[in-house]
């Protein structure tokens, strides 16, 4: 998306913007640590020369695995092939039924379980759809005990400050059995709060992760227009200033911290001045962060199966079949929101979890491209069949016959008549019998009783 | 219509920030009562602005400069329109809550309530209980508005409502709150007196609970 020079431009604004604006970090034990290292701090601002911050930033690692406890389902971060995570932090779901209500915790477990079953799901999520029955101090429990029972995927963290985050890290200790630090068991996301600051609540979570050498997400979502320029590159230059910023702070407390620089800024509409997340200008962003990303060396968070529609419709797929491509071609390395997501991140869905799914198992399968190899080019069958001849019962295809191709799992492929015949289902009613027969067949994968009563005793004791 | 209201009128919708001031100073030359300049100037491209702005015409940061414009002109009438005993509707008191920087939406409201004759405080953004509570006690509005855009900080509504009832004051205001993941069953759990979905609904809202 971005030149060389453009890239540098940026770069260059940005360490302007480090050095003579500063960034806010209202919390007195983030300050206390700049200032130990030699960082300028005046009241709640802190100044960084280039220095400072390159220095920082080159000591976190490119790559890292985030460990499952099922170890066939680690992931390995920063390779350029996107890790795929669930929609985060909707607070109501869209029932094809009665549209817009409060998410529940049964509709918690319900989203654990089928970010379970989800083939293309990485990660087993967290906040997917944030339960509004449940007490809101101690429901961050709830949720990561869910994603442990229901999954052994990788599970995302709690960044319901400090405390939240010293849950997270009691309960990573607990599934794993051993001491947190020595290697990845979780990762957490950490929204700055644009322009050019932090929420102490955030804060306070990133500084448990960083001491626990746990992977964090420093993220944006700037919105030009309001809280960032109108211009994307302004919008580029004040979130590079604002997350490296971040990123130092995780540097500085423990050196080597796994921390990934994310962005989801894009435009308001300003008609309205709603946030926009269907449109070019996001996948221009996607783009551009996946650049900066490179460029400084870091693994990236961006983009998404992301769209404005309040429905499963044509708008949701196509919105969020663009997102998503972009997303892949970039070579983001961890996406969240890769499924679920409608009304701009306010709404989460059954029926667009399935049918992002099934959106993100075709862009992985196109992105695979067409390998050249003595066995694809395939002279000999060619010369079996010979002019005018017919491939289908040739053994090259009878072996290849169910693995060649991409299946899908919701899309329509029968013939017009049969799709009359089912009552013409369209693609939303068809995810939704996917959903609900994922959920009722599924099962918690094995976890040691002993572990499973320690999980349900911490739970219970806070 | 006067020539100078006209051109009040029109300062209004063009949002013309160096002229409204002069313009209003002008009417005001001209012998013009305060209140006739309200109706006639402000309200007149007021009301034109959010016709506007609701078929699309106009967009959030032009409606936004034309309702900074009519605050300018207002600062002078204020003190005339009180002397001369003029009654608004009464007076709301806004801000956006504390660690929430979205607040196009309260900015927004803040226009529809003057267009529909509030006086209007806008106490900004990353307003913490303590700030609301203060304003309270300090300006004595008929209705205090809140608003938050993020699931995190819209707790901070509660905080703020249970502020003003530990200092004795919840009686005297009457609490609407809004934003994008606010709800009617949120307001009810959290003791507010009313939710809108958007910034014309507030305003109905305000006059509600003024009524």
């Amino acid at each position: 998306m971005l030149g060389q020079s453009d890239i540098e431009r940026i770069h260059r604004t940005s360490m302007q913007v480090l050095a003579e604006i500063g960034v806010l970090f209202p919390n007195q034990e983030a300050l206390a640590i700049f200032e130990k290292h030699g960082v300028k701090v005046d009241g709640q601002k802190v100044f960084l020369t280039e220095d400072q911050a390159m220095e920082a930033i080159a000591q976190a690692p490119a790559q890292f695995t985030i460990h499952a406890r099922n170890s066939e389902r680690n992931v390995l971060v920063g390779d350029g092939v996107p890790v795929l995570a669930p929609g985060y932090g909707a607070p109501f779901i869209v029932d094809l039924d009665v549209g817009k209500r409060p998410a529940t915790m049964d509709d918690y477990h319900k989203l654990a379980k089928l970010a379970h079953a989800l083939p293309n799901q990485d990660l087993s999520g967290h906040l997917m759809a944030e339960p509004a029955d449940m007490p809101p101090k101690t429901v961050h429990l709830q949720m990561l005990h869910a994603n442990m029972l229901h999954s052994d995927k990788p599970f995302i963290g709690s960044a319901e400050g400090s405390t939240g985050a010293r849950h997270t890290m009691e309960m990573a200790s607990i599934l794993f059995g051993e001491k947190v630090g020595e290697r990845p068991l979780t990762i957490g996301l950490i929204n700055s709060l644009s322009p050019l600051g932090y929420s102490s609540e955030m804060l306070e979570a990133l500084m448990v992760y960083a001491h626990h050498r746990q992977p964090v997400i420093v993220a944006a979502l700037s919105m030009a227009g309001s809280t960032g320029p109108i211009t994307l590159a302004g919008v580029l230059v004040h979130q590079n200033a604002e997350l490296l910023a971040g990123i130092t702070l995780t540097q500085l407390i423990n050196p080597g911290t796994p921390v990934v620089y994310g962005s989801t800024s894009t435009n308001l509409d300003m008609k309205t001045g709603g946030l926009i997340i269907g449109g070019p200008e996001l996948s221009m962003m996607i783009g551009a962060h996946a650049d900066l990303c490179r460029y400084y060396g870091l693994p990236s968070r961006s983009g998404g199966a992301l769209t404005d529609s309040h429905t499963p419709d044509a708008q949701a797929g196509y919105e969020s079949m663009f997102s998503l491509m972009t997303t892949f071609q970039s070579g983001i390395d961890i996406v969240l929101q890769a499924g679920g997501i409608l009304s701009s991140y306010l709404s989460f869905s059954y029926e667009k979890f399935v049918l992002d799914d099934e959106i993100c198992g075709l862009v992985r399968h196109w992105l695979k491209g067409i390998p050249v190899n003595e066995e694809t080019l395939a002279f000999p069958v060619i010369a079996q069949a010979g002019p005018g001849g017919n491939y289908m019962m040739e053994m090259h295809t009878l072996d290849r016959c169910r693995t060649e191709f991409w299946q899908p799992a919701v899309s329509s492929r029968d013939g017009i008549e049969s799709w009359m015949a089912a009552g013409r289902p369209d693609a939303a009613h068809r995810a939704r019998q996917r959903w609900q027969k994922l959920v009722a067949e599924h099962q918690d994968p094995p976890l040691d009783p002993i572990i499973a009563r320690q999980l349900w005793a911490f739970v219970d004791e806070q | 219509m006067s020539d100078i209201l006209e051109q009040v009128s029109t300062a209004i919708i063009e949002g013309d920030l160096d002229e409204i001031v002069d313009l209003t100073e002008d009417a005001l030359d001209e012998e013009l009562g305060a209140e006739e300049i309200l109706n006639k100037g402000l309200m007149a491209g007021m009301d034109h602005v959010g016709v506007e702005f609701k078929a699309g015409n106009m967009f959030v940061p032009e409606v936004l400069r034309s309702a900074r414009a009519m605050q300018m002109s207002m600062e002078i009438l204020n003190p005339l329109l009180a002397e001369s005993g003029v009654q608004m509707l009464g007076k709301v008191l806004l801000g956006t809550v504390k660690g929430d920087l979205h607040d196009i939406g309260k900015n927004l409201v803040a226009m529809m309530c003057e267009g529909a004759g509030f006086v209007v405080k806008d106490l900004g953004k990353d307003i913490a209980p303590e700030g609301f509570l203060e304003a309270v006690k300090e300006h004595d509005p008929d209705v205090l508005g809140m608003s938050a855009l993020l699931t995190t900080t819209m707790r901070s509504m509660e905080s703020t409502i249970k502020a003003l009832e530990e200092a004795g004051v919840r009686d005297k205001v009457k609490v609407m709150i809004g934003g994008a993941p606010v709800t009617q069953a949120f307001a009810d759990q959290i003791g507010a007196d009313g939710y809108a979905s958007n910034a014309a609904s507030a305003a109905d809202l305000a006059k509600q609970l003024v009524s």
